[in-house]
């Protein structure tokens, strides 16, 4: 520093100024880095503070390095070790050369890509001569191939048949070399997916199999050419440039050739003219299209009348073979048989014509039958309707008739009661049977006209079956003793589900046929309980059925001849019926019988549902004397005689009778009801449409109480019984038979049942 | 005993792919990029993009074409493709899945990130790649950090993760946003995020080794810093002196010569024991201060740099890689320092560089600051090299 008068004064004081900011600044930093060193790394920023840390830690790396270097080493290691098997590598390599070396066929490795790895120098003969690139690593099989196509070693454009002879099953195939050598080659694969190939050169033995092969053609040929002489045919085979190759001795024949076997290498066409085709015109075979085997086939009639056939055939290998065959008979046969089947033709159209028209007759005929079938329908339907009126005919005049008869009868039977002198009395006897028997008869006809016309239907009901077999029994006690038998009847208390009337109508004939045909002995009534349903059955002793015969009696006016002549003898329609109405009822109608002992009649009918109870054990057999007597009885019929006829026959029971002939009268005459009637016989078709009905109904009335009733109807109709029968009222049908009409009245009067 | 050749000893001649593009429409660069990076059985995608991309449109297109692939990146301040260094354009690599096992995490917010949390991040991150792995973990994996370059956190994040790594190293750059300095950004699921940082531990059966250096020699001058905001990295005075004159007196610049070049040409370092560690100064402020790009503090000594020979350098480093591996790289996945490309730049060996980078299979950016274990470090190449091509 140096010092110079005033200016050196200014001088030195910016200096001391100078100086004096540089000391100030060198404080500042030296009290910054004091209190840097003071406070260490505990006070300065945070983000310093991790930075300075991981600095400090950065020697970690260090170490780390110092790793690496050591796995390098042990790497390095590795590598001589990989060297050292690369040379061994390189040892076997040259081993493995000298060993194909020694190997007389060529051969070649390839890697897995195909790539040439190595080849021995028999290989690298062939390519003697050419200035081919083959380089291991780089060529690879495929290139072998085209480089072999390429230098002339191999023709792959050769035909097939002379390229490839045979392939073997482990990929072994022969190729030929254009230098006429034979090669095998052999492919193997390695291990590693490469490929061993192996070229051995098998000329000679391929030569000897040529030499072989020729021999073979050159037998076959002798052997095709004595075949062809020897066949039936005429064979000439032309080669390409149309000279004749070979023929047969067939052909000299059939054509007559002039100059016979001399014919060798002639020109076919020239051929052609010194024979019997001279001046025919055979197809040209160039304007046949190519690849057709079969060039034409033709027929030539000859002018000796001979048909000659000619066919000529491509050879694949050049030129044409004819054949010539004599066909005059097998044409001539054909035509034969052309005109047969033209014959044929004909007869079968014929024929065709003859069929149509007979089916035509048939349709015709068909049709007339089915007017006579619709003519027959129409027929069918009037004789039904004649039929439905003939029954409506029978049933309206069995009421007419029945109405008079009924009222006979109960004059008869009233006046059979009168004591008169004997004479009378027989005759009186005898005028009841035979009023007897027409009624039975009319009824009976009536009966079977409805049953066949269906117009019967059951009215099933539970009841039970001893109130009906008591009636029976009753009824029939008396029927039999008047014909000198015995009658037993044993009751029964089951309760049976059938239709009363028709059952009773069902046993009632059991039983008067058993009478009729049983002389002496007695009858039996009774039931026989099975699990199911109740055999009703009527035993006799009579005559018995033989045993041909047991179905035959169930059929209209079948009667069996009886011993005994007897005035009621029936019309043989009593079982007829009882075979229908069983039928109309579904009930099984059985019958046993043994010729000369008498015959057992059975019917089965159905229990009772089980809530049916009526008990009325007091009703059997108790006999309390004649209910009838003193009884007093109201009759209301609109027909006088009917009236008359009932009050008879019901005071001859020593009832009290009153009548009355229409309802007006009923409502009038205040004695009839006082003092009041014990029962009511009421017909049920009264005048102008009243009925019996509405007469027990006014009775009521005025007497405040029901009085048992009977009601006596000629009408079947199955409605109006099941009306009466709703009311609890008892219906018995005109013609009312006197024993019926007791017993009936019997019950009506006997004391109820407690 | 047939084929007789070089032995391969990698299974996997295609484990890694490099790729990228130089062009600027988003859709045409990604395409480029996944053509390049397609793969069989990829475990990830890692790419570094410019700044300037429509990022929507490239992080769509990414979705798109690598669909359930783990894709992750970040933007830079250039890209180093296959073909060398580059700015504007889109570089990455895809790995094998069967060479590599891949687990990566997005650590978002990083302002407020703690130690805790990163170790709650990395801690499972471990325990499925130990599940996963296809070596021994800790001495076969490495870790790859991509954090926003404008945080001011990289410090704090690279410590935290780094004391749960358990040693594992870990290599990466901060994203760069080409020098503008407003925002830097991390693409993870499919989308891009600011302020937030990208953890990816690859465990691999090849070889690996850490590369980190640079080639500046120290200088005598030495700086002090007297006045300094550390949590701003501002630098208010250099020995007493505004930081700015100062920096410039002992530099031999004037003040309207402080831009990036010349930030880049005149380095400042810190030393630790023998090593020097560069800190970049980022820009000038108007009160001639000094705005860093990694942690600065009151007290410290930066040490001025002199000139060195990047390139020759690089070619050493390289050779002395070569000779540790035994064998060229695989990959190297680099994090080069945006100050590195400037000075190349600047003294005319950017080609040179590129030559080199191009030669060793380097694939990365250039950065706002690379990572080393827990160091954020300035002015250095910073990468993982791959071996085991043999």
């Amino acid at each position: 520093m140096q010092i110079k008068g005033s200016a050196t004064l200014d001088g030195q004081d910016s200096v001391i100024e100078a100086l004096r900011y540089e000391n100030e600044k060198l404080k500042k930093t030296n009290q910054v880095l004091i209190q840097r060193i003071d406070q260490g790394w505990g006070n300065s920023a945070e983000a310093y503070r991790s930075f300075q840390n991981a600095a400090v830690l950065a020697d970690r790396v260090k170490e780390r390095s110092f790793k690496l270097r050591k796995t390098l080493f042990k790497l390095e290691e590795a590598n001589q070790t990989l060297s050292q098997t690369r040379m061994e590598s390189a040892h076997s390599r040259q081993r493995l050369l000298d060993t194909i070396e020694n190997i007389s066929d060529g051969i070649v490795l390839f890697d897995r890509e195909r790539r040439l790895v190595l080849a021995n120098s028999h290989f690298f003969d062939f390519w003697k001569g050419t200035n081919a690139h083959i380089e291991p690593g780089i060529t690879t099989y495929r290139d072998l191939t085209r480089l072999a196509s390429k230098h002339g070693i191999y023709d792959s454009q050769l035909p097939s048949s002379e390229k490839m002879i045979q392939r073997g099953a482990h990929g072994d195939s022969v190729i030929r070399l254009t230098d006429g050598r034979w090669l095998q080659v052999s492919e193997r694969a390695t291990a590693e997916d490469g490929l061993v190939v192996a070229y051995s050169d098998i000329t000679g033995l391929k030569q000897n199999e040529i030499a072989r092969q020729e021999k073979v053609l050159a037998d076959q040929n002798r052997l095709l050419q004595s075949m062809i002489s020897n066949l039936p045919l005429g064979v000439i085979m032309v080669n390409a440039d149309n000279r004749i190759e070979s023929f047969n001795g067939r052909v000299v024949d059939l054509l007559q050739i002039e100059g016979g076997p001399a014919l060798g290498r002639v020109n076919f066409a020239q051929m052609l003219a010194q024979s019997i085709l001279a001046g025919v015109d055979l197809p040209s075979t160039e304007s046949i299209s190519k690849g057709q085997r079969d060039l034409f086939d033709t027929d030539y009639l000859l002018e000796d009348g001979r048909i000659l056939a000619i066919t000529c055939h491509l050879i694949p290998s050049g030129g044409y073979v004819y054949t010539f065959r004599d066909v005059t008979e097998q044409r001539r046969t054909a035509e034969a048989l052309k005109n047969a089947f033209m014959h044929m033709e004909k007869r079968v159209h014929e024929r065709t014509l003859e069929l149509s028209q007979l089916n035509h007759q048939l349709l015709v005929e068909i049709e007339e039958r089915a007017q006579a079938e619709q003519d027959l329908l129409i027929a069918k339907g009037e004789a039904e309707a004649a039929n439905l009126s003939k029954t409506k005919f029978i049933t309206a005049a069995s009421h007419d008739l029945l109405q008079p008869l009924n009222a006979a009868r109960l004059f008869a039977t009233a006046l059979q009661d009168f004591d008169l002198p004997e004479k009378v009395s027989k005759l009186i006897n005898s005028l009841c049977y035979s009023l007897s028997d027409v009624e039975t008869l009319l009824g009976t006809l009536v009966d079977i006209s409805k049953l066949e016309a269906g117009i019967v239907e059951p009215v099933l009901d539970n009841f039970p079956v001893n109130e009906l077999l008591q009636n029976l029994a009753n009824e029939f006690t008396q029927h039999a003793k008047r014909a000198g038998l015995g009658f037993d009847f044993i009751p029964c208390s089951a309760n049976v589900y059938s239709d009363s009337q028709l059952l009773a109508r069902i046993l009632r004939n059991f039983l008067s046929n058993a009478i009729r045909y049983t002389d002496h002995g007695k009858l039996l009534l009774g039931c026989r309980r099975h699990k199911e349903q109740l055999e009703i059955q009527v035993w006799d002793t009579g005559i018995g059925i033989p045993e041909d015969q047991l179905q035959e009696i169930f059929l209209e006016f079948k009667r069996i001849g009886g011993q005994k002549q007897r005035e009621d003898k029936g019309l043989g329609l009593g079982l007829a019926i009882v075979d229908k109405l069983s039928a109309v009822l579904g009930h099984q109608v059985d019958l046993h019988s043994v010729l000369g002992k008498g015959s057992v009649f059975s019917v089965s009918v159905p229990y009772a549902s089980g809530d049916f109870q009526q008990s009325q054990n007091n009703n059997l057999d108790t006999e309390l004397g004649d209910p009838l007597e003193g009884k007093r009885i109201l009759v209301v019929d609109n027909d006088k005689a009917i009236c008359q006829g009932m009050a008879v026959v019901l005071e001859s029971w020593g009832c009290e009778v009153v009548t009355a002939l229409s309802l007006d009268e009923l409502r009038e005459k205040k004695h009839l009801l006082s003092p009041a009637p014990d029962a009511l016989i009421l017909d049920y078709h009264l005048d102008d449409g009243d009925t019996g009905l509405q007469a027990e109904q006014i009775i009521r009335e005025k007497l405040k109480r029901s009085i048992p009733s009977l009601f006596i109807t000629a009408n079947y109709n199955t409605d109006l019984r099941q009306e009466v029968k709703a009311q609890g009222f008892r219906l018995i049908n005109k013609p009312v038979k006197p024993l019926r009409l007791k017993s009936v009245l019997n019950f009506l009067l006997s004391p109820a049942p407690q | 005993m047939l084929a007789v050749g070089k032995p391969v000893l990698n299974p996997h001649p295609n484990a890694i792919r490099c790729g990228g593009s130089k062009q600027s429409d988003p859709v045409l660069a990604a395409r480029e990029l996944h053509r390049d990076l397609a793969m069989a059985n990829p475990a990830c995608v890692l790419f570094f993009c410019c700044v300037d991309y429509d990022r929507e449109r490239l992080g769509r297109e990414l979705t798109a074409l690598f669909g359930d692939i783990p894709v992750m990146g970040c933007t830079t301040a250039g890209e180093i493709l296959p073909s060398g260094i580059h700015t504007g354009g889109i570089t990455g690599f895809s790995l094998s899945a069967d060479c590599f096992v891949v687990e990566a995490r997005l650590l978002e917010e990083l302002s407020g990130v703690t130690e805790q949390q990163a170790h709650n991040l990395v801690n499972p991150m471990l325990e499925a790649l130990e599940r996963r792995s296809i070596a021994p973990v800790l001495d076969h994996t490495f870790a790859l950090s991509l954090l926003d370059g404008l945080s001011v956190r990289e410090e704090l994040v690279l410590s935290a993760l780094n004391e749960g790594l358990q040693g594992i190293p870990l290599v990466g750059g901060s994203a760069g946003d080409s020098l503008q300095l407003r925002d830097t950004h991390i693409y993870f699921g499919q989308q891009f995020y600011s302020n937030a940082a990208c953890i990816i531990l690859i465990n691999t059966i090849y070889p690996f080794t850490v590369l980190s250096g640079h080639h500046l020699p120290p200088g005598d001058d030495k700086l002090v810093v007297t006045n300094a905001d550390p949590a701003k990295r501002i630098v208010y005075e250099l020995n007493a002196e505004p930081a700015a004159l100062e920096y410039c007196r002992v530099m031999g610049l004037s003040l309207d010569e402080l831009q990036s070049q010349n930030f880049a040409m005149h380095p400042l370092a810190v030393q630790m024991g023998d090593s020097f560690y560069t800190r970049s100064i980022q820009r000038l402020n108007d009160d001639l201060s000094l705005k860093f790009f990694c942690a600065i503090d009151n007290g410290i000594v930066l040490t001025k740099m002199l000139d060195g020979d990047l390139v020759s350098e690089f070619e050493q480093r390289m050779q002395n890689l070569e000779e540790e591996l035994g064998e060229p790289p695989q990959l190297i996945i680099g994090y080069d320092c945006l100050h590195r490309r400037i000075e190349a730049q600047q003294k005319n060996q950017t080609e040179a560089l590129s030559a080199i980078y191009q030669r060793n299979k380097v694939i990365g950016f250039c950065t706002y600051g690379e990572h080393i274990d827990a160091m954020h470090v300035n002015h250095t190449f910073t990468g993982i090299a791959i071996g085991g091509l043999r």
